[in-house]
């Protein structure tokens, strides 16, 4: 049987996690200065330097989304903050309001299981997970005539399974696992993320001893699971 | 109008990094003078008055800039030994780091920061202009 070693993991992580960290610090300098080019030497800049110093700026953008995503995808193997007792459907609430201020959501209609559960948690690590898992369907939705994204639920004897599921472009089997790995950009469409939402979704699931999947067929739709584990006083009540 | 009455000191190990900060820090109007040491040691040579910094007079100082990854003594520690000391606890301290770290942020406030300023990549002019402003209402309300 394969085994990881933990020590390594965790040693991987922090470096990852001290690298991103150091890279943002010459970055900060970098945009601080073009801002200072661009605010009080304008006038000694023609069109192609302020050109140069816009796509500075575009490219520094782009490196700290990267580092941003290295971190959180750092910190979910690492930190645990406490957990809570989390309203779902006020979390789902938020997060489409969310979304829809980030993208042309109008069309999509989003069916949400009236009696979703409360679940002990991280809120911020749920919020991720469900945040990624939406959005990933409203990117991948196509030209649908009907999109519409449905988020539902299912009790089991030790976990609750949630599901997310969309009608829209749905992704190849030998997609599945490709998915899942950190910067793997499989579907064709362009979208605004590095490719590290549903990697970062995977770990912060794991780490908090679910499980994660997909069902997807090409052309009509896909459906994202995942599993909360019931805590040890919540199973005593039941 | 008390606007040049303390002053201030600036702990960063980067350059580039001091260099916007006390620039920024003038051009939003702080007209204080501003002392900056590179090291967490030479924070606590400045500080006691030792040194190289024999002729510094630390009870004119009114505010502290501090980064947290610095050579030799980090900004935790610095900070520690900042709220610890008599003669520097009341002394207002300004985290200002690139780090994120929730535990940075708790550890910060724990040890008594007064304030935890993120460097961020996007607004990090901004949130020193806003220091600037801080600045400003300390030196007012002396």
């Amino acid at each position: 049987m394969k085994r990881e070693d933990p020590t390594t993991n965790d040693d991987l992580e922090r470096v990852i996690y001290t690298i991103s960290h150091d890279m943002r610090s010459p970055l900060t300098a970098i945009q601080g200065m073009t801002q200072i080019l661009k605010e009080d030497y304008k006038d000694l800049l023609d069109e192609n330097g302020s050109y140069y110093i816009e796509r500075i700026n575009a490219n520094v953008d782009k490196m700290e989304s990267l580092i941003n995503d290295l971190l959180k995808l750092s910190r979910a193997g690492r930190i645990t903050a406490p957990k809570e007792r989390i309203d779902v459907q006020v979390l789902l609430n938020r997060i489409i309001e969310d979304i829809s201020k980030e993208e042309d959501v109008s069309k999509i209609r989003f069916v949400v299981d009236p009696n979703l559960p409360s679940v002990v948690y991280d809120r911020l690590a749920l919020q991720e997970v469900f945040y990624n898992i939406i959005l990933n369907a409203v990117t991948f939705m196509g030209d649908q005539k009907e999109p519409k994204v449905e988020i539902c639920h299912k009790n089991h004897e030790n976990h609750t399974e949630f599901f997310v599921s969309d009608n829209g472009i749905g992704i190849d089997n030998e997609n599945f696992d490709k998915i899942f790995k950190v910067f793997e950009r499989v579907r064709d469409i362009d979208s605004k993320g590095n490719g590290i939402g549903l990697p970062l979704s995977k770990k912060i699931i794991e780490h908090h001893g679910g499980k994660i999947w997909v069902e997807s067929k090409k052309g009509i739709g896909t459906k994202f699971f995942f599993t909360i584990p019931y805590l040890e006083a919540e199973l005593s009540e039941i | 109008m008390k606007s040049n009455t303390f002053n201030i000191l600036l702990v960063e190990d980067d350059p580039d990094h001091a260099h916007l900060i006390m620039r920024e820090l003038k051009k939003s109007g702080v007209t204080n003078n501003i002392d900056w040491v590179e090291d967490g040691s030479d924070a606590l040579d400045y500080l006691q008055g030792v040194g190289r910094f024999e002729d510094i007079v630390t009870s004119s100082l009114g505010l502290i800039l501090l980064d947290i990854k610095l050579p030799k003594l980090n900004g935790l520690e610095v900070l520690e030994w900042i709220k610890k000391n008599n003669d520097t606890k009341n002394i207002p301290v300004v985290m200002l780091t690139t780090s994120s770290d929730i535990k940075d942020i708790e550890k910060s406030y724990t040890l008594g920061a007064n304030l935890y300023v993120e460097k961020s990549v996007e607004n990090f002019v901004k949130r020193i202009k806003n220091i600037g402003l801080y600045c400003q209402y300390l030196s007012n309300s002396e």
